[in-house]
């Protein structure tokens, strides 16, 4: 049966540094005739902790994440519980692969977490997915390359949506990115704790990036972009970033 | 010492206790695609192993006859410039007449057998170090990869297939076939029966220096395969 | 990135622009091979879930097929040792060169002898011992430690592979790889037909026929493990497969993930050693199993590592080896497989940095042909560092914080708020391009955006009070 509420799990990144992909996905959602609900006091699904080996911090972000999806589901929805979109391939993938493993023996959170896991999906999956849909009569100007995050590539095994979707919208040319799935070398507090090979990473990214003579690279991943974005701007390049939704909505940006 | 092995498997069994081995099964299942292929006629797995041979840059000589057989070995035996080799046991070469044509062109067959003491022993390689051919046999070949399979045994000696940088393999057509799988599936039995039992696929090669390829590093540079009718 | 051992060996190599070079051809070579490989293999994806599934199987009943094994060796004349440890693994061997006497040892590719240095303690015990496949021959010349599993000098050019040989061997000077493994070629010969002993690794042994299997493709292994009157296999007790068919599984992935090949050159099985009635062959064979900590990891979370074959694809995959190279690790196993499997082997403690020096990407899991899961023993790894208290202090008191606050949505509302405000003025444009550490490793490559004007939840709110369809979930009061 065909969904016609969604929850929205926005991400910290989405919230704090790239609301316009927020917003992109809301009015793409809407578009497509659903209702959406933002479950009230979302934060942090905790992936930060929990690639850092601080499981018992990752464990209480998780549960505060699970409270906040599980909460209040009105009688109607009470069996058919609506699926969770994210804006974001690692999230997305946190949830459905780690939240079950980090609760594997709680008797409370462990089917909170199955549950949780078993319908969340990134956008783009969604969109293909669920609906079934893969031209939104979109249409956008320029050259642009898709850069295919890890967690959403490998972990969640979603590629061809996001490339469909995209190669849907009209007036837009989609060219190659060379070595297009290797790692963009973000991978979150690495960034960080190896700043320097997360940096090499990054050139080569940013190498190939600009080889392809792309105007603007897109993804469904807002980390890597803020990584590649930041890296292209430090490099004087005029090449923008977008999030996929921020192209699917018509809106003069 | 049998404390050591005691001590190792209880380790092990110890630790069994609690492994997390994603994938372990109880038994290994029967393969689900068949290792038999009783449909490849003898013509399409000599023709599958030539190519493959072929790719490798791997001599292959079809000969028509046994006639053509002794000619295509002699004449790789002449061009090599030398007079020495190593052979197997005429019975092991599987064509007849061969080894009498070998030693009636006027090469000398190096006696392969190696002494167990120190000193002997070394002379006795550097003898056969000096071998410019070696010819033997061979219990089959994969047509998959163009593979040979030699065993050892009494007359059949390791040194002919490695040490000179020429190597010819008698191969019967009969005895191609179509996968490793499929050879041990009929052939696993004989894999005891001597010490050593190699598959060889292509001449020796290196690519240890700037990944740029080499031909002819400690085995033979040169192999040719000449399949038996 | 801190002043640690390991940053600085990073470093090096971060600045070493003909490594880099050397680097991207190997990865970029091996991944292209590694893929039509591939492709020429019939049912290549069950062929690697059987091949996983011999390994996963084999390894659960590791203690009878081991004994099954021994017991098959033993049958065919061979003799087994069980080495708990590298200084059992290393006496055992340098304890049968003096038995006989033997003042040269030639050895071929060996891992397990890496890992227990068995080289040192050969030449401590007056031994001479020369490393016979190409790659290791160079890079013993050189002194140095294998860069790669399977190609272990590629981080040197063939100028400096030139230069190294004309020193050491006399030779005159050339770039030309031919004539360098020429030059090898020669030198090595005599060393063959003279060695006392010759010392090997195994890449699988077989329970059912007690056989070894050696594949390689100079010929060096089979000389080895053919010419000397004694031969001394080494073993990691993990390496075992139960029948012939399920070598040809293994075999069938192997050489494809290693190096595209369809079969390396030679595929040596040994059984026993040389029979009375045969010409040639050591009339000794030694089989040396190797625990040295795998049987511990057997009872863990990180058992999975022991699946593995040695072909070397999670390194050609991995962006971070890429970068790094074999020596940064500081490690006898660099790459993926080796920031799992020296701590492993070696505990956490001083190894925790490898595990930390991964993005997480998934590479290596999609090209393994056993597909083992190294993403999944990384982040255990990182628990089990976390847990032993190695966690940097700017994390182990960052992290709990936000933690804090990202389970209290008003105090998250608040930080963030916060965030915005301090960051805002400080950023020209949009962007900041210097923070302070801990956090200034990201400026060290990249601007950092300011924080938004305003956060999505607020924008949608405004989208919400104008009669949007979208609702915001309130908690309704308890």
């Amino acid at each position: 049966m065909k969904p016609t509420t969604v929850q929205l799990f926005a991400t910290c990144i989405v919230e704090t540094l790239r609301p316009e992909a927020g917003m992109a996905v809301v009015e793409v959602l809407e578009r497509l005739g659903l209702a959406i609900e933002y479950p009230e006091g979302q934060t942090c699904c905790g992936q930060p902790a929990f690639n850092g080996g601080l499981w018992d911090d990752a464990r209480a972000m998780a549960r505060h994440t699970l409270d906040v999806l599980c909460r209040d589901v009105p009688p109607e929805r009470l069996y058919e519980p609506a699926p969770i979109v994210v804006p974001s391939g690692s999230c997305a993938d946190m949830i459905v692969h780690h939240y079950p493993e980090l609760f594997a023996d709680d008797p409370k959170y462990g089917p909170l977490a199955k549950d949780v896991a078993s319908r969340t999906f990134e956008f783009s999956q969604f969109i293909v997915e669920a609906p079934g849909i893969t031209d939104l009569g979109a249409h956008a100007e320029g050259k642009v390359v898709y850069h295919p995050s890890c967690h959403l590539l490998r972990g969640l095994g979603v590629d061809e949506a996001p490339r469909k979707l995209l190669s849907r919208v009209q007036g837009l040319e989609v060219v190659d990115l060379p070595g297009a799935t290797e790692c963009c070398g973000f991978g979150g507090l690495f960034a960080l704790k190896m700043s320097d090979i997360s940096g090499a990473m990054l050139n080569r990214k940013l190498d190939n990036v600009e080889s392809s003579g792309a105007q603007c690279v897109v993804g469904c991943d807002v980390s890597c972009l803020l990584h590649i974005g930041g890296g292209l701007h430090r490099r004087g390049a005029k090449i923008e970033t977008k999030h996929l939704a921020e192209l699917l909505t018509n809106d003069e940006r | 010492m049998k404390p050591d092995r005691d001590s190792m498997l209880e380790r092990i069994r110890k630790s069994l206790q609690s492994a997390y081995l994603p994938a372990a099964r109880e038994a290994i299942p029967p393969r689900p695609w068949p290792t038999l292929q009783p449909a490849l006629g003898l013509g399409a797995l000599a023709d599958s192993f030539t190519r493959e041979a072929a790719a490798l840059g791997v001599t292959v000589h079809r000969p028509e006859s046994e006639a053509q057989a002794t000619e295509a070995v002699l004449a790789v035996l002449r061009e090599s410039g030398g007079n020495e080799i190593l052979a197997w046991a005429d019975s092991d070469l599987a064509v007849r007449g061969l080894g009498e044509a070998i030693r009636a062109a006027g090469f000398t067959r190096l006696d392969p057998t190696v002494p167990r003491d120190p000193a002997p022993h070394r002379e006795k390689l550097a003898e056969l170090g000096r071998a410019v051919v070696g010819v033997t046999g061979a219990l089959g070949g994969l047509a998959d990869t163009g593979t040979l399979a030699l065993l050892t045994g009494p007359t059949r000696s390791r040194m002919a297939s490695v040490l000179p940088p020429i190597h010819i393999a008698l191969l019967p057509l009969s005895r191609i076939y179509s996968t490793m799988a499929a050879f041990f599936t009929l052939q696993s039995h004989l894999v005891g029966s001597g010490s050593n039992l190699v598959f060889i696929t292509g001449p020796s090669r290196t690519a240890d220096i700037e990944l740029t390829l080499t031909i002819g590093v400690h085995g033979p540079k040169a192999i040719h395969i000449v399949l038996i009718p | 990135m801190s002043d640690t051992a390991f940053n600085k060996r990073v470093e090096l190599a971060l600045s070493d622009s003909s490594l880099h070079i050397a680097l991207e051809r190997v990865t970029s070579r091996f991944t292209t091979l590694r893929h039509n490989g591939f492709a020429s293999l019939p049912h290549a994806d069950e062929v690697r879930d059987r091949a996983r599934l011999i390994r996963a199987h084999t390894l659960s009943r590791l203690d009878s097929y081991l004994a099954q094994f021994a017991n098959s060796v033993e049958a065919a004349g061979g003799r087994v040792h069980w080495a708990a440890d590298t200084a059992a693994a290393n006496g055992v061997v340098v304890e049968l060169a003096k038995e006989r006497g033997a003042k040269t040892v030639v050895k071929g590719k060996s891992m397990v002898s890496e890992e227990t240095h068995l080289n040192r303690a050969l030449e401590a015990a007056g031994i001479t011992v020369v490393e016979s496949d190409l790659g290791e021959y160079i890079i013993q010349l050189a002194g140095e430690t294998p860069s790669h599993i399977i190609a272990p000098a590629i981080h040197k050019t063939k100028e400096q592979v030139g230069q190294l040989l004309h020193e050491k061997l006399g030779i005159p000077l050339t770039d030309d790889p031919a004539q360098m493994t020429a030059a090898a070629r020669a030198k090595l010969r005599e060393v063959f037909l003279t060695a006392d002993m010759g010392v090997s690794g195994v890449n699988f042994g077989v329970a059912q026929t007690g056989t070894i299997c050696l594949v390689e493709n100079e010929g060096n292994g089979r000389l080895t493990t053919s010419a000397p009157r004694i031969h001394v296999a080494l073993m990691g007790i993990e390496r075992l497969v139960p029948t012939l068919d399920d070598l040809s599984i293994m075999l069938q992935v192997l050489a494809r993930s290693a190096t595209g090949q369809k079969l390396s050159v030679y595929t040596n099985l040994i059984t026993g050693p040389r029979r009375r009635e045969e010409p040639d062959g050591p009339g000794d064979l030694h089989i040396v199993l190797v625990d040295n900590g795998r049987s511990r990891i057997l009872g863990t979370r990180l058992a999975e590592i022991l699946y593995c074959v040695r072909c070397g694809a999670c390194l050609n995959a991995c962006p971070v080896y890429q970068q790094i190279g074999g020596h940064a690790y500081g490690s006898v196993y660099p790459g993926p497989v080796g920031a799992v499997l020296t701590p492993a082997l070696e505990g956490i403690d001083p190894w925790s940095e490898l595990p930390q020096a991964s993005s997480l990407c998934g590479a290596c899991r999609e090209v393994c042909p056993v597909r083992i899961d190294i993403p999944r023993m990384l982040l255990e790894l990182r628990d089990e560092s976390h847990r032993a208290g190695l966690t940097p202090l700017w994390l182990k008191v960052g992290l709990p914080i936000y933690r804090f606050v990202a389970t209290r949505p008003a105090l998250f509302k608040l930080a963030s708020t916060l965030a915005r405000w301090v960051t805002r003025p400080l950023a020209s444009q949009g962007w900041l391009t210097r923070l302070p550490p801990p956090l200034s490793g990201w400026t060290d490559h990249r601007d950092f955006p300011a924080l938004a004007a305003r956060p999505f939840s607020d924008q949608l709110r405004d989208k919400h009070r104008k009669g949007a369809k979208t609702q915001s979930y309130t908690k309704t009061s308890s």
